[in-house]
């Protein structure tokens, strides 16, 4: 009973959100309780509403319409702090404008708390860099990082900041396949630590092998919400996506394959 | 305190007293000084140095926070359009000012400087609350639509000024509107200095507080914003700490511009390159520098003193070229 009741202090809610960007509404009204502990990925074709969607349950668009909850509290009823301490998001891309060291970057999550030099956030700082086994880079500058430590600095950086739930937008979109299955895997002791995470995935497979619980958009709608063998069945994704595809192989390394729909 | 801010601030230390030394009469430190010396000193040279530390410092650490808060090392203050508003401000003052009463003429000139600096941050703190609207920021390039609104409120007020100069009533006020837009510190007063270095205080405070936010944006307006920062108030820090220190050496000098272009690129290299580690440092080096530039016109041997603002132009522009073929070459 206890452990269902702090499931729910913790949860993050959508409840009957939808989401407006320049005047044009992206996501339509959807509901969806999600859980700290597990890994829900967010699937949908380009210009489904996925950004808009993990913005918005960042705090970072405001509801056209509807709530997001965090616990008990609206977002909107959250101090700026308070919602950086609780929310970290990871946004697309790896734009970094300074050619900082690892270290001043992964500092740079302690924004909210203040306390990156001292105390608590110097050891935020040095388990982030633990987690994502990026001590070593610790002086490099940024400029001079690959792809994939690149990625996972700025995991790091997120980490740092010990949010209660970690919302990354596309974290593996320019990754190798190497890279991206450690950078889950680094997602999935966030979530084996208690952590929330919601992930905008491109690559079905990784959604289908990974995710705990995958909702597709579609046009702004959420057209399914599950388990990945239900919200990504060949159905789904024939409505979704419009092309024709089926799952091969066992659960845990099941494969897609898709082809344009030929009528 | 960084490496840098103890590196700039040493070198201060050691240039105040020799730009007291240096001019068109050198001052021997070691012989006696009489009643004409005390004099050069306490009276010319001293508020000179003075001001020129206080200009420098406000346009070096608002050059510093531009950088930051647009994300590109081109930035420089006068992308919010303030120096060129307070000029046209002074320049009105050469039309309207001799309507005032004489004892208030004397100060009509920093006098309209300021309330022209005040005007564009005015306009600019308008625009902002238009363009950082929730709708907007959610948009993203807030900020970039702002610089845009500043560029072209410095473009208007250039237009203004230039109108201004073609409708000069004689050619000696023709003269002295374009001597005084390059701007200088000659001959220069204690009461400059009471004018300026309070605003300039004021201002390098209000970026003082910015510093932290503009460290975020290091990551983008996205996740600086997912980390806490609101947008609109390091906006409207950054229009309080620019809009004074700009508008305040505006006032009291003229236009001096590559400052602020230049004196982040120096500091950086000592710094781990964060926004907030620039402030300071880049506050000395700007002194520095505004210094080091006014003590060699006055001692460059010509017929009349090199104009301050035209000598930092005169570096300022083949700095800045060389700045853009190392940015081609990856090296920032």
């Amino acid at each position: 009973m206890e452990a269902v009741m702090d499931a729910a202090m913790n949860a993050l809610l959508a409840d009957n959100l939808a989401v407006r960007r320049a005047g044009r509404r992206v996501v339509h009204p959807l509901s969806a309780m999600l859980e700290p502990g597990t890994i829900t990925a967010i699937c949908g074709p380009n210009g489904a509403g996925k950004s808009s969607l993990i913005m918005a349950m960042a705090g970072l668009l405001p509801p056209a319409q509807g709530t997001v909850r965090l616990g008990a509290n609206a977002l909107g009823a959250l101090s700026l702090p308070e919602r950086a301490k609780a929310l970290g998001y990871l946004p697309q891309g790896s734009d970094i404008a300074w050619d900082v060291s690892v270290e001043s970057l992964v500092a740079l999550g302690r924004h909210p708390y203040g306390d990156a030099r001292q105390g608590e956030g110097q050891e935020a700082v040095e388990a982030a860099l633990a987690a994502t086994q990026t001590q070593s880079l610790r002086a490099r500058p940024v400029s001079q990082l690959s792809g994939g430590e690149k990625a996972r600095v700025l995991l790091a950086r997120v980490l740092a900041g010990t949010p209660q739930w970690i919302l990354a937008d596309e974290p593996l979109a320019a990754l190798d396949l190497a890279h991206q299955l450690s950078l889950i895997a680094h997602f999935k002791r966030c979530a084996a630590r208690g952590q929330g995470v919601i992930i905008v995935l491109h690559d079905l497979n990784l959604a289908m092998n990974h995710a705990d619980r995958v909702l597709v958009l579609s046009k702004g709608n959420l057209i399914a919400d599950g388990p990945p063998n239900t919200a990504l069945a060949e159905g789904i994704i024939a409505r979704g996506w419009g092309v024709d595809a089926g799952w091969i192989g066992e659960p845990g390394s099941r494969a897609l394959i898709a082809s344009n729909r030929s009528s | 305190m960084n490496r840098a801010t103890l590196v700039f601030a040493a070198l201060l230390v050691a240039l105040v007293p020799l730009s007291l030394l240096a001019g068109r009469v050198w001052i021997d430190p070691m012989a006696p000084s009489g009643p004409s010396t005390t004099l050069i000193l306490m009276e010319l040279r001293l508020p000179r140095a003075v001001l020129a530390v206080v200009i420098g410092a406000g346009l070096g650490a608002a050059g510093a926070a531009m950088q930051g808060y647009l994300r590109n090392p081109l930035a420089d203050p006068g992308l919010f359009g303030i120096a060129p508003t307070a000029a046209l401000g002074a320049v009105a003052s050469f039309w309207f000012g001799a309507l005032l009463p004489p004892p208030l003429a004397a100060w009509s000139l920093p006098a309209f400087a300021l309330i022209g600096a005040g005007v564009a941050m005015a306009l600019l703190a308008l625009i902002a609350g238009r363009s950082l609207s929730d709708g907007a920021a959610g948009a993203g390039g807030g900020i970039a639509l702002f610089t845009l609104a500043g560029l072209m409120i410095a473009s208007l007020a250039g237009a203004l000024t230039a109108l201004a100069i073609t409708l000069s009533p004689n050619a000696f006020a023709l003269s002295q509107i374009v001597m005084w837009l390059n701007g200088a510190i000659t001959d220069r007063s204690w009461n400059e200095v009471w004018i300026a270095a309070p605003l300039v205080g004021l201002g390098l405070a209000a970026l003082g507080l910015a510093a932290r936010s503009l460290d975020a944006l290091t990551l983008g307006e996205e996740a600086a914003r997912s980390l806490g920062v609101n947008p609109r108030a390091l906006l409207w820090l950054l229009i309080l700490g620019v809009g004074l220190t700009v508008g305040a050496s505006v006032a009291v000098a003229g236009i001096i511009g590559f400052v602020g272009l230049i004196v982040p690129h120096l500091v950086r290299p000592l710094t781990d390159r964060l926004p907030s580690s620039l402030i300071a440092p880049s506050a000395l080096a700007g002194a520095c520098l505004v210094l080091v530039a006014d003590c060699a016109v006055r001692i460059l041997p010509l017929v009349t003193e090199l104009r301050l603002g035209i000598a930092l132009s005169l570096i300022g522009a083949p700095f800045f070229l060389w700045l853009l073929l190392r940015l081609r070459r990856g090296a920032l």
